[in-house]
């Protein structure tokens, strides 16, 4: 092993920042890990904090026990998402699965090919228990309409911060206060040489960890371009409360209004909207939806929000610093050497494809949406991507659904999604034709919930 | 019911292929009202390169309801758990493709890490010593895997070997039974609409047409429907790939059949040998720039292990495939939708995910082209993958010598392998993108087996006490020699389960 040790410095004070400090002095021996506490929090990054699946993975890996952080932390379970008053019925995104396939047939095939029968919610666990405002475990026995469950969580943000902030001093994460006074960057301009803070100290680090949201600075002074995505996703300014007490909700309820939404979760409260549509408000931020194209660069890598911003309607915030994290440790360079470029085009081009596909995921509500307001007829003419609109094309025809890499949904989000938007596929699958009506009757009586 | 729903699909072409397509497409449009009709020529021989397979095969079969004994009894099939590579990275080298997975893995980390973080500590066997099918093929011995989740390592998968003929003439007793009906003729004059450009019917010598509304063309190299009727286009890969002919020659048994492939690296290509119960089919591979076809033979009749049992036949091809695998209302299938040499066995699995795909984007009448992109897009993501994964052989090589040596050494490849190399080169780092054929056991396989070691491993590994990882180490190789040594040998095992050919 090499005598010198790795170093990193992870700057932000936010959540991110806390998640990646942790989990790479945890995960990562022999490395490190510095975190510049730079004072800035951002609203939408540490009070909205509704999880999908993948922070069970993430806790997994730290050896976090999940009852802990319930209980220590007022957190509470997540089964999806409602959209409400978005169509002129409620549109639930579950987590889990939809019914079960027959024959080597999917599902919603089946359910289309028996039409009318009861709403594809009443096939899903998640739906049917967020219905009712419950919760309970997965059930590993197969055959048990509980084996289909699947949930993420729903963190209170303030208080998980503390916890990480206290694990992360356990697993050896040096803590440093100060401001940023200047970057340095090396003579080719293409790496980090050292951060100047304002009390006039330098830090030095091997990989620069900006975790500092959607206002970082760090990696922003190496070149960087921003893919914005401002004319497909046009909400551009939000205002986010933390709730008092949290309230008693398995699920996040997004509330379309006027010229925007407002987003409900046990934890926070948070209204977003599009100022082409309306006025400013007070206490409302302006935000950006886009992302850095090559967030990696050199010595410097940006994560989370700083890398891609994305408005909170879909729950894809603390989904992205998971995923950004595990990609990194994936790509971990160590050993006191740096990272190849091979590895660096790697994690650029999958975190461009993961991002791209979340763009599509949050866009395709309101591409489908039916309100009349100039707002929502303004997001449903914007500008649609190669890929979803081959997506859609495929779906309208035969409910068919391509696969794609990196794509951090289920499909049976994606399917839950356009059938509860009401497309209905122009024709039935061709293998659901031949099964006998019958055996499709049964299977759908059988699972019913 | 919508009224456009295909009624009548035509299989032009009875090989593997055809009949494959027959037998699925029969299973699973067996209830409604579609008839399937299969055109072949008895005059037009099959080619049957596919002899050996890899592990989807099963899939496939079991798809069909297909048992396996009765399965290999009729096709004098031998099992298979992996590829023996000789003289491949350089001469005297010899390393295995398993099918299966190395050791076991720790915390998300891949065993090959802990592997080689190992290796910078002490002396430790081949890779391949930590994969029980690589152990069972190098014992001669087989055994179905267990999913025994104390012992991981003992979870492996295996394919087949077998006689591609009469795998296409037991497909064809299956699907006639299921009603296909079996036309027996050459096809004279492929009738076009003349506005849409579909292919409406076919004319067959004596005056016969059949009409359809789907044609699946499994009609070999020369595409009649696809290229010759529809002149859809090929896309030509020699560059990367420059084996453009292969001699095929059958021989004698030489002892019981080993449950493995074997390729030989040669001059100007490779050797194939693919063990069966009654034979062993043979083949040279190779390039006729760098070859002359009578050295070829001489080369291959030379390093025969047993007597011939017939002639060597000589057959040429174009690497590359189809730009459109569906073309209109023509899919195609087989040797007509593209060719990769069989060095990874990947012919048969290729028309098998044609077929897959095909009935997962099934039509109808109408042809909405949203389909036949997917399908297109889909099949053009496996077939590069699959090039790459078998350019990565030709590329990997310190053979000294031969012009057509120096050539693949040197030749550049697709950007999409640079960076799947310079990946691994770095840290051992692999990832599988949608599509990939080949997983990560394979990719290391053929990279540590022809030399390519990463210049460090993945820090992550070093998250684990070094003696525990020693002895994990240990442990694995432990119990996958006493797992072996359970198994019956490979002939014994077919016989035992009812496998065994009639003499």
């Amino acid at each position: 092993m090499s005598a010198e040790r790795y170093s990193v410095l992870v700057i932000g004070s936010g959540v991110t920042a806390l998640m990646a400090a942790v989990s790479l002095a945890r995960r990562l021996p022999d490395v490190q890990v510095v975190r510049l506490d730079t004072g800035i929090t951002d609203p939408v990054d540490d009070l909205i904090g509704a999880c999908r699946p993948s922070i069970r993975t993430f806790h997994a890996a730290l050896g976090i026990d999940e009852a802990d952080v319930i209980s220590r932390t007022r957190a509470s379970y997540r089964l999806g998402t409602a959209l409400s008053g978005w169509a002129d019925r409620e549109v639930f995104r579950g987590h889990g699965m939809y019914g079960e396939p027959l024959s080597g047939v999917a599902f919603h095939h089946l359910w289309l090919r028996a039409a009318p029968v009861e709403p594809y919610e009443s096939f899903s666990i998640n739906a049917s228990l967020a219905a009712r405002g419950r919760f309970a475990p997965p059930s590993s026995v197969p055959g048990s309409p509980m084996a289909g469950l699947d949930y993420g969580l729903q963190l209170d943000l303030p208080a998980y911060g503390q916890a990480l902030r206290s694990l992360g001093r356990v697993a050896g994460v040096e803590e440093v206060q100060g401001a940023i006074a200047s970057v340095q960057r090396t003579e080719d301009g293409c790496g980090i040489r050292a951060l100047k803070l304002t009390d006039g100290r330098y830090l030095t680090a091997d990989l620069y960890v900006d975790a500092d949201g959607r206002g970082a600075i760090v990696r922003q002074s190496l070149t960087s371009k921003w893919v914005d995505w401002s004319n497909a996703l046009l909400v551009d300014r939000l205002c986010v409360v933390r709730k008092e007490a949290p309230a008693h909700l398995v699920q996040d309820i997004v509330i379309a209004s006027e010229s925007g939404w407002r987003y409900e979760s046990a934890a926070a409260q948070a209204w977003g909207y599009s100022s082409a549509h309306l006025n400013g408000q007070n206490g409302a931020i302006a935000f950006r939806q886009g992302r850095l194209e090559d967030p990696w660069r050199g010595n410097c890598i940006a994560i989370g929000s700083a890398a891609v911003s994305l408005e909170p309607s879909a729950a894809t915030g603390l989904h992205t610093v998971c995923r950004h994290i595990e990609r990194l440790i994936g790509c971990w360079p160590g050993h006191a050497s740096q990272a190849t470029e091979a590895e660096i085009a790697f994690y650029n081009r999958r975190t461009a494809m993961e991002a791209d596909r979340m763009r599509d995921f949050i866009q395709l509500p309101y591409l489908l949406n039916e309100r009349p307001e100039p707002f929502w007829r303004a997001a449903a003419a914007g500008p649609v991507s190669a890929e979803l609109t081959r997506d859609l094309a495929l779906f309208r025809e035969r409910g068919r659904l391509a696969t794609h890499d990196e794509d951090g949904f289920e499909r049976d989000e994606w399917i839950a999604s356009l059938i509860g938007f009401g497309i209905r596929p122009r024709h039935l699958d061709a293998l659901a034709q031949e099964l006998p009506m019958t055996r499709i009757q049964q299977r759908l009586e059988a699972i019913r919930l | 019911m919508s009224s456009n729903r295909i009624e009548r699909i035509v299989i032009v072409g009875g090989g593997t292929a055809g009949w494959m397509a027959a037998a699925a497409l029969s299973r699973f449009l067996a209830h409604g009202d579609t008839r399937i009709c299969l055109v072949e020529s008895e005059e037009i021989g099959t080619i049957g390169v596919g002899e050996a397979t890899i592990p989807p095969i099963r899939t496939f079969n079991g798809l069909l309801g297909i048992d396996e004994a009765a399965f290999l009894r009729a096709t004098q099939g031998t099992y298979k758990l992996g590829i023996e590579f000789v003289d491949w990275g350089r001469a005297g080298q010899r390393y295995f493709h398993p099918f299966g997975r190395y050791g076991r893995d720790i915390a998300g980390i891949d065993f090959h890490q802990l592997y080689l973080r190992e290796r910078t500590r002490r002396a430790i066997p081949k890779i391949e010593d930590f994969c029980v099918s690589a152990a069972a093929a190098r014992a001669g011995r087989f055994d179905r895997p267990q999913s025994d989740p104390a012992h991981p390592e003992r979870d492996f998968n295996y394919a087949y070997h077998f006689d591609a003929s009469l795998y296409a003439g037991y497909l064809r007793k299956y699907a006639e039974h299921l009603g296909v009906q079996r036309f027996e003729g050459r096809v004279e004059h492929v009738v076009l609409d003349p506005e849409s450009g579909f292919v409406r019917a076919v004319d067959l010598t004596g005056q016969r047409r059949i009409e359809g509304e789907l044609f699946i063309d499994a009609s070999g190299f020369r595409g009649l429907l696809i290229e010759q009727a529809l002149t859809t286009g090929y896309e030509e890969w020699q560059h990367w790939l420059p084996c453009d002919r292969a001699i095929a020659v059958p021989c004698a048994s030489a002892g019981p059949p080993e449950p493995f492939t074997r390729s030989t690296a040669r001059a100007a290509g490779w050797q194939w040998r693919i063990p069966l119960q009654h034979r062993i089919g043979n083949g040279h591979v190779y390039a006729s720039a760098f070859m002359e076809d009578e050295q070829a033979e001489r080369v291959l009749m030379e390093n025969l292990p047993a007597s011939a049992l017939a002639p060597p036949r000589h057959l040429k091809f174009v690497t590359g495939r189809r730009k459109l695998a569906w073309n209109r209302n023509v899919v195609a299938l087989g040797l007509s939708a593209g060719f990769v040499e069989p060095l990874e066995s990947t012919s048969i699995h290729l028309i098998q995910l044609g077929i897959a795909k095909l009935l997962a984007l099934f039509p109808d009448r109408r042809f909405e082209p949203v389909e036949r992109d997917e399908y297109n897009r889909a099949m053009q993501t496996t077939f590069e993958a699959v090039r790459d994964f078998v350019i990565l052989h030709y590329k990997l090589t310190s053979r000294p010598g031969t012009a057509f040596w120096s050539y693949c050494s040197s030749m550049s490849i697709p950007d999409s392998l640079e960076r799947k190399l310079a990946l691994f080169r770095g840290r051992g780092r692999n990832l599988r993108s949608d599509g990939e054929l080949f997983g990560l056991t394979s990719w290391v396989a053929v990279m540590l087996g022809q030399g390519v070691w990463p210049e460090d491993y993945d820090p992550a590994a070093d998250a684990f006490d070094e003696a525990k990882i020693s002895t994990l180490i240990d442990n694995v190789q432990q119990s996958i020699q006493q797992t072996v040594l359970g198994f019956p040998a490979h002939m014994d095992f077919i016989q035992r389960s009812g496998g065994a050919a009639a003499a």
